[in-house]
């Protein structure tokens, strides 16, 4: 069974933590975080083809850019999750950013962007243009909630079959 | 080929062709046998089928010594035989099963023992530590940590003990491949992995660290991760205890070999760990302990024995009062069952409820007239407190308390006696008419009596005789007794003592007037004549003239005696003292003087033999009788006995 390390990135409090603890159940403390910077999960994917997968997921800490540290995390990542919080459209511009950083890190590699916090619907503040821009640069996109768990199990399956694509 | 192509050319070159023909010709004459060789071994070079019969001659003895000299080509055949296997498994399992099916049953029965074996060294384990003080306060810290107490000990007897090691790919943090032994604790290995290298690399970064610098150490508790890195992996060894000094080069030289030998494995790795299988069991062989010695195996703790004894004591304390405590609740049980069963037997109470325990519970009913209950809660050694007694009134028709309700009802006078017979009462002995007619209208209304008896009832005088008779019983034989007007008439003979006892036993009889005893005669004075009589009459002969007494005088001698003793008690008893007069005699021949000492010396030789006998002396009084004219007559040698009555 194949092993495969990806990185959760994004701006600050867009929710990637309540997403992880959404989706695994946590071996380690948060206050890994606020210590080095990054915390490590993992989960055995299975995918509906029937491949099983163990994704390592490194969860790095909330940044609008890259530090030295949060680079080298990205060492050996074979894929990624941007997150982007939907109520605050300035993380937008941040996880386009930081797309652009780990781009050039690490080559190009699939990613999927995570709107997070559909729950908050009357909040919803991301540009649709912007969006649709993305949508036709080939993003995968995937609407999440960490709240409700809508669209969790689905990015993370979407980066996984990415991952095994030939 | 090659002589064919050389040939050819040559063929076709003239006119020096004649010339190169002689030179080969000398060539074939000067280096034909070198030749010849030398395309001997060219064939043998280039020849495949003859290479390969070359090598499968030498092959066996250079595995061999290849063997003998390194692991080499052990390491470079793994990977070949392994695929081997792989793919013949794959194709045909049945002839791997066929091939296994001998080696499989000795394998599965191999690691069946080596588990209880390790299950058995644990259980010894667990016991030897169980009751040292140490165990215990291990078995506190098992209980706190939740943790078995095998691993607690295990845990603490260990010098140190290599847990787990990690084969990890720097940078990504992948776990590559990954050894524990039975006792490490679980977790989410690839997280692991990824959080030991984030670490090394937060401290590489936050410390900016040189190139080639990298935590090595990383301590908490009682574990160190010993972190070896390379160029394509790094290695982390979790460590339980003190890692030995050699530990970190062994770890080092174990991942310089993987380099060497699985170089590109590991430079390719894709994150697919099975890949890296074989290294598994190299891992492995870090998975090191060592065991401290039980340095004090066979030493008892001085606290642990006391302990033991302190538990044994309480033990002993506590089944001895538990035994105590049973004795006397045994105790205390029988002697209630003895005062209930007491209680049921007494007349006029019946027990309703009874409640055996540490109080005994009694209710019931009780006759007022019954006698008192009390003497028997005395006398039945249970405290007052143990017993918790309680009686409501009842009439009972028990024949003792209907008698006793008649005589305090229809109070008899003392001569009369009641008594019952099935619901008949029964008056005997002697009354006035009018209690008897006040007896015969009160007692039907009593409980338990219908009628009323009164044919004993009898006349003054004969209730006075009988009850005399009654009193006096048994009447000694030859007195009789008669009633006349209240006054009792005793006559005939009874010793003194029953007479001098009848009149207490005469005392309060109802009715009685007075006693008349004239008639009555002490039978101790008869027997005291009669003796007296007897006596007077005895005389005892002698057979010549001297004064021996003849044989045949000895038993008469011996009844005398007797008669005597006895006369003298009863004349104690009836007051009349006397003497005995023994009067020695002879027959008239002879001189006077001689006639009369004879005579004393008889009186005296009888005193004697009396005394002798037993008769007090002072009893004995010694006489003589001389005969005034002389008679020859033999019955005159004799001595003859009289009883004087003493005058006071």
């Amino acid at each position: 069974m194949l092993t495969r390390k990806i990185c959760m990135i994004g701006d600050f409090a867009v929710g990637k933590t309540s997403l992880v603890e959404r989706y695994v159940h946590s071996t380690f403390s948060e206050e890994y975080h606020t210590t080095i910077g990054v915390k490590v999960d993992s989960k055995l994917l299975e995918l509906p083809s029937g491949d099983r997968l163990t994704l390592v997921l490194w969860d790095i800490a909330g940044t609008d850019r890259l530090a030295t540290l949060d680079a080298n995390y990205l060492q050996g990542a074979t894929g990624y999750l941007l997150v982007a919080d939907s109520t605050r459209r300035e993380t937008l511009e941040t996880a386009v950013g930081l797309q652009q950083q780990v781009e050039s890190r690490l080559g190009p590699r699939p990613f999927v962007l995570l709107t997070n916090k559909q729950d908050l619907g009357e909040q919803l503040e991301l540009n649709p243009d912007a969006l649709r821009q993305l949508d036709s640069r080939g993003w995968h996109r995937v609407p999440t909630s960490a709240l409700s768990g809508e669209g969790v199990e689905k990015a993370f399956a979407q980066l996984g079959q990415q991952l095994l694509a030939p | 080929m090659r002589q064919k192509a050389e040939k050819g050319p040559l063929a076709r070159r003239t006119p020096r062709a004649s010339n190169q023909d002689e030179l080969e010709a000398l060539k074939g004459l000067l280096l034909g046998e070198e030749r010849r060789q030398l395309d001997q071994i060219d064939r043998r070079l280039t020849d495949p089928s003859l290479r390969a019969e070359d090598l499968a001659d030498a092959l066996p003895d250079a595995v061999r010594l290849r063997d003998q000299r390194d692991d080499e080509l052990t390491e470079a055949l793994e990977a070949p035989v392994t695929q081997c296997i792989d793919s013949a498994i794959r194709h045909n399992p049945e002839n791997f099963a066929r091939a296994l099916y001998p080696v499989m049953g000795p394998a599965i029965r191999q690691s069946i023992a080596n588990t209880l074996r390790g299950l058995v060294e644990n259980i010894n384990r667990t016991l030897e530590h169980s009751l040292s003080s140490r165990g215990l306060r291990w078995r506190l810290e098992a209980m706190r940590s939740g943790v078995p107490f095998g691993e607690v000990v295990l845990r603490h007897t260990l010098v140190y003990r290599v847990e787990q090691v990690f084969l990890i790919q720097p940078g990504s943090g992948l776990l590559m491949q990954h050894a524990a032994d039975e006792l490490a604790v679980g977790g989410d290995r690839d997280a692991i992995s990824g959080m030991l290298t984030a670490i090394t690399q937060f401290v590489r970064d936050a410390f900016a660290a040189g190139e080639g610098d990298a935590l090595e150490n990383i301590e908490m508790g009682d574990h160190t991760v010993l972190l070896v890195h390379g160029p394509h992996a790094y290695l982390a060894a979790v460590v339980r205890g003190i890692p030995p000094h050699g530990l970190r080069e062994q770890c080092q030289s174990l991942l310089e070999q993987l380099h060497v030998h699985y170089k590109g494995l590991l430079e390719g790795f894709d994150g697919n760990p099975e890949r890296l299988a074989p290294l598994q069991h190299r891992l492995e062989k870090c998975l090191i302990s060592q065991q401290r010695e039980s340095e004090r195996r066979n030493r008892r703790s001085p606290i642990l024995v006391l302990l033991g004894l302190l538990i044994l004591g309480a033990f002993a304390w506590w089944s001895w009062n538990q035994w105590q405590e049973h004795r006397a609740t045994q105790a205390l049980l029988e002697r209630e069952q003895a005062l209930v069963s007491q209680l049921e037997k007494a007349p006029g109470v019946m027990l309703s409820e009874v409640r055996y325990g540490p109080t005994l519970r009694i209710r019931g009913l009780k006759d007022p007239l019954a006698p008192s209950v009390d003497p028997l809660l005395t006398n039945s050694g249970l405290q007052a407190s143990q017993i918790d007694l309680q009686m409501r009134p009842y009439l009972d028709l028990d024949p003792s308390l209907i008698v006793e309700r008649a005589r305090r009802k229809l109070k008899p006078p003392p001569s009369v006696t009641l008594s019952l017979n099935r619901d008949r009462l029964i008056l005997r002995g002697n009354a006035d008419d009018a209690w008897v007619k006040h007896a015969h209208l009160a007692a039907p209304l009593l409980p338990g009596v219908n009628e009323v008896d009164d044919s004993a009832l009898v006349s003054p005088d004969q209730y006075l005789l009988e009850e005399a008779k009654r009193r006096l019983a048994p009447l000694p034989e030859g007195v009789a007794l008669a009633a006349h007007n209240g006054r009792l008439r005793l006559s005939g003979q009874a010793p003194l003592e029953w007479i001098a006892g009848s009149d207490k036993r005469l005392e309060g009889l109802p009715g009685l007037e007075g006693v008349d005893r004239q008639g009555l005669a002490p039978a101790e004075a008869a027997e005291y004549e009669s003796l007296r009589s007897r006596i007077d009459q005895r005389a005892l002969y002698f057979s010549d003239s001297g004064a021996e007494l003849g044989d045949k005088q000895q038993p008469l001698l011996d009844a005398l005696a007797r008669e005597l003793r006895r006369l003298q008690e009863l004349g104690r008893t009836l007051e009349r003292p006397f003497h005995v007069i023994i009067t020695g005699r002879t027959d008239g021949v002879g001189a006077e003087a001689y006639n009369k000492a004879l005579a004393e010396a008889r009186a005296r030789a009888i005193r004697e033999q009396l005394v002798s006998r037993g008769v007090p002396p002072e009893l004995l009084e010694t006489r003589t009788r001389i005969e005034e004219r002389p008679i020859l007559d033999p019955q005159l040698r004799r001595v003859d006995l009289a009883i004087a009555p003493l005058q006071d």
